[in-house]
């Protein structure tokens, strides 16, 4: 798997993580951040795809 | 208004005028590593920017320091002294051992520390504090990831663009708007801790009720503090974010510090107290980050990560041994 969206994934569990802890005013923060980690982590797999296919 | 707490509103304000000598390279490093301002000229534009804060943004987080760490009533002359010194103990060791220290978290973790001191563990206001916390995580994350999403939408947005000159002038003049709107961010978010710490030292000192918000001369001798620390000193400590994480073009400087200004704004309208270093340095591996991996210097970020973890129970520890000698002497 590509490493980059390897990171983002383990930064997307973090975020999720703290949902928990987090006030109800602000749990919409860590979700948020969390779905922007999980579709980074997609777009990189897609970058690293079509670099590979183009090499 | 007493010498002594005369004497303990200095010692905030001298924290917050450091912060702003310390700080200023955050908020120009980029600027003056593209040449887009001389190193003088960036420190002026960041310190004007870091008082002007006040005109724009509430004093909630100031509100959140005062009264949402510690039970108000456990606040004394010599438990904001002893946290203060906690703090910049904290802030003179992790600058001798070279790691990235954060002025907020030191200041949390100083005036808790010293508060359980003087009164025991049931001080701590756990609501305060677990928001603090939750944040303390979240928001490198969060500027690392804008700052990773507009990296990508400039790239996106220009990638036809065949004159590279022409758009990284456009740039440069662009870093002058990022700069400035991470230096008002800076300015709100820092500024206000020490607001706090003195808010919450004239409500122990009852020079104001427990219902006050901060005072106007507060306010402006807060940003004063900071705007002057940046103009002071902020040029000789340039060690360039920049390029300590990662190398930076124009278009990743506006990307950067845009991404850890709309952080900042965000959390000081939330009066949520966050580092506005580690806000910047995770922005900073967003951009290194949208071209690949090894385009960041792990090891710098990984520093980050260290002084999340030792900087809250580093400046505690410090500022609980100062109220034990404090109270000795009292």
């Amino acid at each position: 798997m590509d490493r980059r969206a390897g990171v983002f994934l383990v930064f997307a569990a973090m975020c999720l993580l703290l949902v928990p802890v987090t006030d109800d005013e602000f749990r919409w923060v860590p979700v948020t951040t969390a779905i922007a980690y999980i579709l980074l982590a997609a777009a990189s797999l897609l970058d690293a795809r079509s670099r590979k296919r183009s090499s | 208004m007493s010498l002594a707490l005369i004497g303990v509103i200095a010692v905030a304000l001298a924290f917050d005028f450091v912060n702003g000598f310390h700080d200023a390279a955050n908020s120009i490093a980029t600027v003056v590593s593209t040449r887009v301002l001389s190193p003088r000229m960036a420190v002026a534009w960041a310190a004007f920017f870091n008082f002007a804060a006040f005109l724009i943004f509430g004093t909630k987080v100031a509100t959140t320091i005062a009264k949402g760490v510690v039970i108000p009533d456990s606040i004394s002359l010599g438990v904001v002294f002893a946290g203060l010194i906690g703090a910049i103990g904290w802030s003179l060791i992790t600058f001798y051992l070279g790691l990235p220290t954060s002025s907020s978290h030191a200041l949390v973790g100083g005036i808790a520390g010293a508060a359980v001191a003087k009164a025991g563990w049931h001080v701590l206001e756990s609501d305060g504090l677990r928001k603090i916390g939750v944040f303390i995580v979240l928001s490198p994350l969060i500027g690392l990831a804008l700052g990773m999403i507009f990296t990508v939408t400039i790239m996106w947005t220009f990638h036809r663009v065949r004159n590279v000159e022409r758009l990284n002038r456009g740039f440069r003049t662009g870093q002058l708007v990022s700069a400035a709107a991470f230096s008002l961010g800076h300015g709100a978010n820092d500024a206000q801790k020490t607001m706090g710490v003195i808010l919450a030292v004239l409500i122990a000192e009852h020079e104001v009720p427990k219902t006050s918000g901060v005072p106007l001369w507060v306010v402006l001798s807060a940003h004063l503090a900071i705007g002057l620390g940046t103009l002071t000193g902020g040029w000789r400590i340039v060690k360039t974010m920049g390029t300590k994480i990662t190398k930076l073009q124009p278009a990743g400087g506006v990307a950067a510090e845009s991404a850890a200004a709309v952080t900042l704004f965000f959390t000081s309208a939330q009066g949520i107290p966050v580092s506005t270093t580690h806000t910047i340095t995770g922005a900073i591996v967003g951009v290194g980050a949208s071209r690949r991996l090894s385009a960041v210097r792990w090891g710098v970020a990984g520093r980050v990560v260290w002084a999340w973890i030792l900087t809250i129970p580093g400046a505690f520890l410090i500022a609980a041994a100062t109220y034990g000698v404090v109270a000795v002497f009292n």
